[in-house]
């Protein structure tokens, strides 16, 4: 019998401070029910972003769970809640976390129960159990799928469209928008932006949902399904010629006619191999927290000319940007495709006071925080989650931030820059790159 | 009983405890979770995780490892990590789900043990009890194993030499020796009242042989026995110290130093402790137990409730007759000893009204060094009932509580409790030794 390959363990790296914006539906209101521990973050979470009115929680002891009380909690909690929270609200999330899985919780018959018993109000079940990861639909996106579960048919169908799985809004300048005006599409609606029911309520009326996130999928499917609304999948890329396809595709979905993208294709295009050239072969390391599909930005890096030598991947097996991953795989052997999570990048980064493993500045440049503190790099491109990098503007913009990491006079440690502000060349020629692994 | 909480954040639960506590021994630390209660631990309650990344795993469990038990699958991948990560140390703690399937945390830890040859630690935590739960386990599994103590009555010098003397009384030359026990940046944060208290001691004629929890080697472990006293600066510490005196038969203070004058009285208690006539040459038992956390607990100690505990006779009596007379009452909501000590350093100041000063804790309570009017608080419910009957001219306690709306019209001094609040506010936990509540109480009344 095959060996079974060993899966790794998962090892935690500082999170770099970003402001998360909060998903949430006007007038709802989430419950969070679970063991103390599973709850603390999401309500330390709603606090610091300013969401703590909208939260509570109900933790239950191990006796709750064994005698199978904590379904009655739960309908006493909605009870209190209810006479606390003014104005009632609309919608009740009930959050539940991975014990609920092994539980046996009949969760129709409990929303059954408290439909019956609150008629004015929604209830829907979200789940917040990592322990399902590997599942066809997991945990991120049927939690994102609930929230627009409750998004009514909305008549007349207008001209407005619906981003869907973003966090943070396209810049005022982006050619997509600008696309789209020209079209006389929208306006554009997003979760995150809508103040009050009636706002939510109108996302209905859409001709059109763009799919900007993965996690989304189950969102777009069940309004396409419920709502009749159609959808497109434009996530940020930075394949200029791709970037074009898909404007092209959305206008034909949008009944429009194609457009010649070729000088927008040409500068993005230039503008990525200048960058390149610039850079004289550093090495760059690209990882799952600038970007969700990495693989697919070290693919367009390297067809830019970038001497791209490290890609670390999500170990969770989303598998967004499979044909990127395997295309590295198969025709950049020098690459090396790791996870940002193992444990074998943990040697040297503790603070022992016998450590003598504290790695020195690798000469490169960093596209991600992860990676940055992995390799130590000496260059650092503050990039989070594909946020703010959408369209040729995305492009643009990457290699602005690029240059900027490279000649920018606020890098730590100027005896040891490689290049000096007018971008010449000041190293040895040594290189001191490992390809083999960190 | 399931709890309802609307204000308050949930607290910080016992695997983070455990973490906390072994987070400056040469330790890796796996936590046996799907993912999240990792990030929960590393990133909203460890306060020390951005200046000083230590390894700490997740064992990325999945429903089929829970339901078909491959329990043996995370144990090769532990001991797998524990030979490249190499550290002195191994913890593996259970969570929620781990409770709830029944997983043997402790035979792991056994099992990885026996293969890996190093230390390593199993605790059968849930994720349903609170972080002081942790910190005794952890403190009494690090005891256990490290700790060599003298036996009773007999004083093991580094020479080897034994000597049968009251701990106090053998060395006139040389410093005494203390411990500072139950010290966890969950209740103190990463702010410096670890070094504060120890440049404290140090300055004063101690030498501090061994920190739990900040700071720690296992070599302070190793001589931690050799103390002459302990003292333990929370409710989990007193739990510790409690079993260091069974163990060592060491006597203990509960308290820390609120201000500068509250930390003289401290130091005195200190001593008086050591000198105590009560205490016994070998054999020591527990007569040699102290249970004065300062001032306010000297009420009981007179009334002698309290069996060969030491009073410190000082203006707590006449403050304790004030309370009869209050003209203001302050409710403190933390952790017992600390809460205990603020109440210290209020009394100390002097301040020209009458003033009634109870201290409620949402976690451990040791009725042996509570005063009359203070309570543990079993819910949110139930501060919330405390704050409406009690009538409170002001609350002394974490930002969270202001939360509650029963603690809008009071007079409020924040004092941030990372157990509670998380890495909210754990930066502007109070440094305690030069925190003079008085002044802020003092403002308000």
């Amino acid at each position: 019998m095959a060996k079974k390959k060993r899966r790794e363990l998962a090892y935690y790296l500082p999170e770099p401070a970003k402001v998360h914006t909060v998903l949430r539906i006007p007038g709802s209101h989430t419950l969070y029910i679970g063991p103390l521990s599973c709850t603390r973050r999401h309500m330390v979470h709603a606090r610091e972003y300013g969401d703590a009115g909208n939260v509570s929680s109900l933790f239950i002891s191990e006796a709750d769970v064994i005698s199978g009380r904590y379904e009655d909690l739960v309908a006493e909690s909605i009870a209190e809640l209810s006479e606390l929270i003014n104005p009632t609200p609309h919608i009740f999330f009930l959050a539940v976390f991975c014990i609920d899985d092994f539980l046996g919780t009949d969760e129709e018959a409990l929303l059954e129960r408290l439909r019956s018993e609150y008629p004015e109000n929604q209830f829907a079940v979200q789940h917040i159990d990592p322990v399902s990861l590997n599942d066809k639909m997991n945990m991120g996106s049927k939690k994102n799928a609930t929230f627009y579960s409750f998004i009514k048919p909305g008549q007349p169908k207008d001209k407005g469209i619906n981003f869907v799985g973003n966090f943070v809004s396209l810049e005022k300048d982006n050619d997509f928008l600008a696309l789209l005006e020209k079209w006389g599409i929208g306006p554009v609606r997003e979760l995150f932006h809508c103040e009050t029911y009636e706002d939510y309520q109108k996302m209905g009326k859409s001709c059109l949902n763009i799919l900007m996130r993965k996690i989304s999928q189950g969102a777009v499917d069940l309004m396409k399904e419920k709502l009749g609304i159609d959808y497109y999948p434009l996530m940020p890329g930075y394949d200029a010629n791709e970037v074009a396809r898909q404007y092209n595709e959305v206008g034909r979905m949008l009944g429009k006619d194609e457009i010649d993208f070729s000088e927008e294709i040409k500068s993005a295009i230039s503008d990525a191999r200048q960058t390149a050239a610039m850079l004289a072969g550093l090495p760059v390391a690209v990882d799952c927290s600038a970007s969700l599909m990495p693989s697919y930005l070290a693919k367009s890096l390297i067809e830019y000319g970038f001497n791209v030598k490290y890609v670390f991947k999500s170990s969770h097996e989303f598998k967004l940007d499979a044909e990127s991953e395997n295309y590295i795989i198969e025709e950049c052997p020098d690459v090396v495709l790791t996870t940002s999570d193992s444990f074998m990048h943990v040697k040297g980064l503790d603070g022992k006071s016998k450590d003598t493993q504290k790695k020195a500045k690798k000469e490169c440049l960093a596209i991600g925080a992860d990676c940055s503190l992995i390799l130590n790099a000496a260059y650092f491109a503050d990039v989070w989650h594909d946020e703010g990098y959408f369209g040729f503007q995305g492009i643009h913009r990457l290699m602005e931030v690029i240059r900027n990491a490279i000649f920018s006079k606020e890098k730590a440690d100027d005896s040891d820059a490689k290049y000096d502000s007018d971008g010449k060349d000041n190293s040895d020629g040594k290189d001191d790159i490992d390809a083999k692994g960190v | 009983m399931g709890q309802l909480c609307i204000y308050l954040i949930p607290f910080a639960s016992d695997f983070s405890g455990i973490c906390s506590a072994f987070y400056d021994l040469d330790c890796m630390s796996a936590i046996c979770d799907a993912s999240c209660c990792t990030s929960q631990y590393v990133y909203y309650d460890e306060p020390r995780w951005e200046k000083k990344v230590k390894p700490v795993l997740s064992c990325s469990i999945r429903n089929i490892d829970a339901v078909m038990g491959n329990d043996a699958r995370i144990v090769d991948e532990i001991c797998h990590a524990a030979e490249k990560i190499d550290t002195e140390i191994i913890s593996i703690v259970g969570t929620p789900v781990p409770a709830i399937t029944g997983m043997d945390i402790e035979g792991m830890a056994s099992e990885t043990e026996a293969v890996t040859g190093k230390a390593a630690f199993g605790f059968n935590t849930t994720g349903f009890s609170y972080y002081d739960k942790g910190l005794i386990l952890a403190g009494k599994a690090l005891i256990d194993r490290f700790a060599k103590g003298a036996s009773a009555g007999e004083v093991r010098h580094d020479d080897g030499r034994a000597e049968c003397a009251g701990a106090g009384e053998v060395r006139r030359n040389e410093k005494k020796k203390i411990n500072i026990i139950g010290m966890s940046p969950l209740d103190f944060g990463d702010v410096g009242n670890d070094t504060d208290f120890r440049k404290f001691l140090e300055d004063n004629g101690w030498e501090v042989m061994c920190n739990l929890f900040m700071g720690l080697t296992t070599e302070d472990l190793k001589n931690c026995a050799k103390a002459d006293i302990n003292l333990a600066t929370s409710a989990a510490g007193v739990e510790i110290a409690d079993y260091l005196n069974k163990k060592f038969a060491m006597p203990y203070v509960a308290g820390i130093p609120v201000g500068r004058d509250c930390g003289r009285i401290l130091l005195g208690n200190l001593n008086d402790a050591l000198s105590a006539e009560k205490k016994q040459v070998g054999g020591l038992s527990s007569e040699c137990k102290i249970e004065t956390g300062g001032l306010g607990s000297v009420c009981k100690a007179q009334a002698g409730e309290t069996e060969g505990s030491i009073a410190r006779v000082t203006e707590a009596e006449e403050s304790v007759t004030k309370q009869c007379n209050a003209d203001k009452k302050i409710l403190i909501v933390s952790d017992q000893v600390i809460g205990n000590s603020l109440r210290d350093s209020i009394r100390v100041g002097k301040l020209s009204h009458a003033l009634q000063i109870d201290v409620a804790s949402l976690f451990t309570f040791k009725k042996n060094i509570a005063e009359g009017g203070d309570k543990k608080l079993k819910s949110e419910a139930e501060l919330i009932r405390l704050l409406r009957r009690g009538k409170y001219d002001i609350v002394v306690g974490d930002p969270s509580i202001k939360y509650i709306p029963d603690a809008a019209d009071v007079k409020f001094v924040e004092v941030p409790h990372p157990a509670m609040s998380g890495v909210m506010h754990s930066g502007e936990v109070k440094r305690y030794l030069n925190f003079e509540i008085c002044d802020e109480i003092g403002s308000f009344i």
